[in-house]
């Protein structure tokens, strides 16, 4: 009959000791590494970052080249009809925006600067955080806790660290970040917290008037967009509405900011 | 093989979703020995994607951390496994 015989287990508490030890002189020498060399570490991965997204769109690109000739014609009137109106919304949009910014001039309250591009090089979901990184750090002018919003407006996030030619922004929907916000339909003072993802939640009393589409702003002379009521649910014993908001603009696919 | 696997998860911890490259850097410290690499690994996460709202309570290291509590509990998780029926 043969029997297995499992290795008799010596000096297991001296070996977990000294491995314990072992792993924490790791982790220290690696923090304190890490901690000093976040900049060049930045700048050294930056041009991968920059080539990867260069490829993942010269590949999306290419595919669109292989699908058939008619669904190639039907995917262009649609994106041609989509831009139509696209272009007659920017126009309004623009204007708005330019009589808001006379409004405010007179007022000694305009904008100086149109802000900073930049490219974004990481977004989620390649950070496990609601974070992104931007190719504009220190050199070209950006500055801790600024703000940080789409091209074509709509309110983003803020600086959170800045290195040379790089810049980390901490998105408001980031998980537990609280944002104070006005809900647009009757100018209501509300705590947006983040649940990452994109998302926020926000609690309003039960007799509190607010749909799915409602626009959530950022307090402020500026009343910059930063979400759009999803969903709104209550159950007939709660007290509260549970709302969720998602953020402007899909932060899985942001290609450009302004920095502010 | 412990090499090769630790530069296929540096390429997809640069390249690709944290969902693809968080259970592979796991799947290392299960299968190797005293995989120390993670710890390295976790802390670049930390560096380069920044340590969020969790960073501020943990050193701004969250991941690298973890991942030195799991290198260390792993040990003699394996040690105490019976691999022979």
């Amino acid at each position: 009959m043969k029997t297995t015989f499992r290795r008799r287990y010596n000096g297991g508490e001296k070996n977990f000791s000294k491995r314990t030890l072992y792993v924490i002189a790791a982790l220290g020498a690696g923090i304190a590494v890490f901690y000093f060399l976040r900049s060049p570490i930045l700048n050294a991965i930056s041009p991968v970052w920059r080539g990867q997204n260069s490829i993942t769109r010269g590949i999306s690109n290419f595919l669109g080249l292989i699908k058939d000739k008619d669904s190639l014609a039907r995917d262009n009137l649609a994106l041609r009809e989509k831009l139509a109106s696209y272009e007659l919304l920017l126009a309004e949009n623009r204007a708005l925006s330019a009589s808001r910014d006379e409004l405010l001039g007179k007022f000694g309250r305009e904008e100086s600067t149109a802000g900073i591009a930049a490219g974004v090089l990481v977004h989620p979901p390649e950070t496990p955080y609601d974070n992104l990184i931007i190719d504009a750090g220190e050199v070209e002018g950006v500055k801790m806790d600024s703000r940080v919003s789409l091209p074509e407006g709509g309110a983003l996030g803020t600086i959170s660290e800045v290195h040379e030619h790089q810049s980390k922004v901490a998105l408001y929907s980031g998980s537990s970040i609280e944002t104070g916000g006005l809900l647009e339909r009757g100018n209501i003072p509300v705590t947006l917290v983040g649940a990452g993802g994109g998302t926020f939640k926000l609690t309003l009393p039960r007799d509190v008037i607010v749909e799915a589409g409602d626009k959530i702003l950022l307090p402020g002379i500026r009343s910059e967009l930063v979400g759009v009521v999803r969903e709104v649910s209550l159950e007939p014993t709660d007290s509260e509405k549970h709302v969720t908001v998602g953020a402007v603009a899909n932060i899985h696919g942001i290609r450009f900011v302004n920095v502010h | 093989m412990r090499v090769g696997f630790t530069i296929i998860a540096l390429i997809l911890t640069l390249a690709l979703p944290y969902w693809v490259y968080l259970p592979f850097i796991f799947a290392g410290v299960i299968v190797f020995p005293l995989y120390i690499e993670a710890v390295f690994l976790a802390l670049l996460i930390d560096t380069l994607y920044g340590g969020g709202e969790y960073g501020k309570m943990l050193f701004g290291f969250p991941f690298g951390i973890v991942a030195a509590l799991l290198v260390i509990f792993a040990a003699p998780l394996r040690e105490h496994l019976r691999f022979n029926a």
